[in-house]
């Protein structure tokens, strides 16, 4: 049976393990605590399901751990949504050039600080793909409040974007790429 | 101030979260339930004790009218308050909601009760309509009104909700069976039931014309026969699995459901001249614990769902 | 660094973690041997209901738990769920999982 269930952990893992980690990296701001956070959430996925516990919705399951974790790792040690310098070097630089990426980080920056830290989370939760019904049980909170967050985070997107002088009318891709892949913009406080 | 067994009265009321289920302030909200009806009930019987001396009955008529009124009425609102937020804690499609909705109705249905009764077809100074035209030929059928409000729809909608509970109960096998001893309470009740409604039977045959009113709260006495079925069938159920904070819950139920029998038996006891002045003066006290429970258990199951959800792990 | 370096940069990376994470229950379940057996496990999460439900009733339902306990959160969850609601009863879950389960 535990043997099956190591199956049913890689197979989560292979399908899934990649964006976790890139979605809990965005979170923490630093890979070593994102990459801490994956273990111990498989590890609770697998002590639960050995218990017969049932979890009809692996990936939100998996989200929300995740979130719910980390958020409580950053709440008990503080200075750890402080961005490490060291943690900016072992991030894969998005395409482009240096100057290019310093400006999607700042564009990413000023989306982050108009968005709320909820908005933020279900941007990147659905931009992971999650249902609306997924995103909810992520976050705790009803699927049309999730509708209604997005909504709001649409209209801040296009507010922002008028801010971005000779870009047009839409944020920079790389600005979303620095938001979603986990590019440290989070904030520090 | 209130903390009710480690849920503030804020935290009760689902404005801030609860600690968890071992957390006991001096004073929780079930205890200060508890408390403020004893209070009453010693006031209430310490003027009775001065009317049975002095035969001076003002003492006791403001009592029922004025503090006794307002207790109800609060026990009343705390009960539907409860049994409202326990109602939300379960979703649609579970079998405990469909109790709990029905629960609430019936809260709802007693406040209405309370309303009419003890507030607005009375003449103390609380009666915002006493001063109104139309109210001294319409005080007698808002005391009617009450009464069908606070008696069969608040008991058919208790009945309904009591019996929503035995179904869960029997679902996950914990449902016992009634002792002889029931058997025999409820043998007798019935067969004062029946005798009841021959007497009405003879009484119509020899030209009694029953009001409208009247006809309305004669399923009273055979609802609260049902409900003291389920009110066994709970307790013995509770006792079968020992003691928690869901069978407080519904343990209070039952306490509330036997309280309003022996209520309504010494007022039928008073009537038929089986109990005599002063004895039937306890059965008007009897209605302060009775709703002093019926208000507790919504209480008691509002702490446990907080609770467990308070205890919960940090990861989700 | 190319797409297809990238793929196998993400690869390698994605067996590390795989590893790490077999590690981990490798190490939960040498813990679980050594420090507790599955009849005090049960008591513990006995203990855990009896508030709620009552001790006779916490004995009935973990009466009902396999041996090897590969049911007792569906269990608890299924009765405490009838008499709580899902939400209260999957945080209670959340609880038991933490405090008696992980860290034992």
């Amino acid at each position: 049976m535990h043997c099956t269930l190591e199956q049913e952990v890689a197979g989560l893992h292979q399908q899934y393990g990649a964006a976790l980690l890139r979605f809990a990296a965005g979170l923490a701001g630093c890979p070593e605590l994102a990459q801490d956070a994956l273990q111990e959430v498989f590890l609770r996925y697998f002590i639960e399901r050995r218990y017969g516990r049932e979890i009809p919705f692996p990936r939100a399951w998996l989200y929300e751990v995740l979130r719910n974790y980390l958020l409580d790792r950053l709440k008990a040690f503080p200075a750890g949504r402080q961005v490490d310098p060291a943690c900016l070097e072992s991030l894969a630089a998005p395409r482009g050039n240096p100057e290019e990426a310093l400006e999607s980080s700042e564009a990413a920056a000023r989306i982050a600080r108009a968005l709320s830290p909820r908005e933020l989370d279900c941007l990147r939760l659905r931009a992971r793909g999650l249902s609306y019904n997924e995103v909810a049980a992520t976050m705790d909170i009803r699927p049309g409040t999730v509708g209604a967050l997005l909504a709001r985070v649409q209209r801040k997107l296009r507010t922002t974007s008028d801010a971005f002088p000779g870009k047009g009318p839409s944020v920079p891709a790389g600005a979303i790429r620095y938001l979603l892949q986990g590019a440290p913009i989070y904030p520090s406080t | 101030m209130c903390e009710a067994e480690g849920v503030s009265f804020a935290r009760a009321l689902g404005l801030l979260p609860v600690r968890s289920i071992r957390d006991t302030s001096p004073l929780g909200c079930a205890t200060f339930i508890a408390l403020v009806t004893a209070a009453h009930l010693a006031v209430g019987l310490a003027v009775l004790a001065v009317y049975l001396l002095s035969g001076n009955a003002v003492w006791v008529e403001q009592f029922f009218r004025v503090p006794g009124a307002l207790l109800l009425l609060a026990l009343a609102g705390m009960q539907l308050a409860y049994s409202f937020l326990a109602w939300r804690g379960f979703d649609p499609g579970e079998p405990m909601r469909a109790a709990w909705g029905f629960i609430s109705l019936a809260a709802a249905w007693e406040v209405a009760g309370t309303l009419a009764i003890q507030i607005l077809s009375s003449g103390t100074i609380m009666n915002p309509l006493r001063g109104a035209a139309f109210w001294p030929d319409a005080a007698g059928w808002i005391r009617d009104a009450g009464h069908i409000a606070g008696g069969t729809c608040r008991f058919a909608c208790l009945a309904t909700g009591l019996f929503y509970a035995l179904r869960v109960y029997r679902h996950a096998g914990f449902l016992a069976r009634l002792l002889w001893p029931d058997r025999l309470i409820l043998l007798g009740l019935a067969g004062y039931i029946v005798w009841e409604f021959a007497d009405l039977g003879i009484a119509i045959q020899h030209g009694k014309h029953p009001a409208a009113a009247e006809m309305a709260e004669w399923p009273v006495d055979p609802l609260l026969w049902v409900l003291l079925l389920e009110a066994m069938l709970l307790y013995r159920s509770v006792r079968a699995m020992g003691p928690g904070w869901i069978g407080r819950c519904w343990m209070a139920f039952g306490v509330g459901v036997a309280l309003v029998s022996l209520g309504d038996i010494s007022s039928w006891a008073f009537a038929y001249g089986y109990l005599r002045w002063p004895w039937v003066a306890l059965g008007w006290y009897v209605w302060l614990p009775a709703s002093a429970a019926f208000a507790l258990a919504p209480a008691y199951q509002l702490h446990a769902m907080r609770a467990a959800s308070a205890g919960g792990a940090p990861t989700r | 660094m190319g797409e297809g370096e990238r793929r196998e940069a993400d690869g390698a990376a994605g067996d590390e973690m795989l590893s790490r994470i077999r590690g981990a229950i490798g190490e939960w379940h040498a813990r679980q041997s050594r420090e507790s057996s599955l009849p005090a496990v049960k008591g513990r999460v006995g203990r855990e209901i009896a508030p709620y439900l009552g001790p006779r009733a916490s004995g009935r339902i973990l009466g009902t738990v396999s041996e090897s306990a590969d049911n007792l959160l569906s269990t608890v969850g299924g009765v405490m769920s009838l008499f709580l609601g899902k939400r209260a009863a999957n945080r209670f879950l959340d609880h038991v999982v933490e405090d008696i389960l992980v860290r034992s």
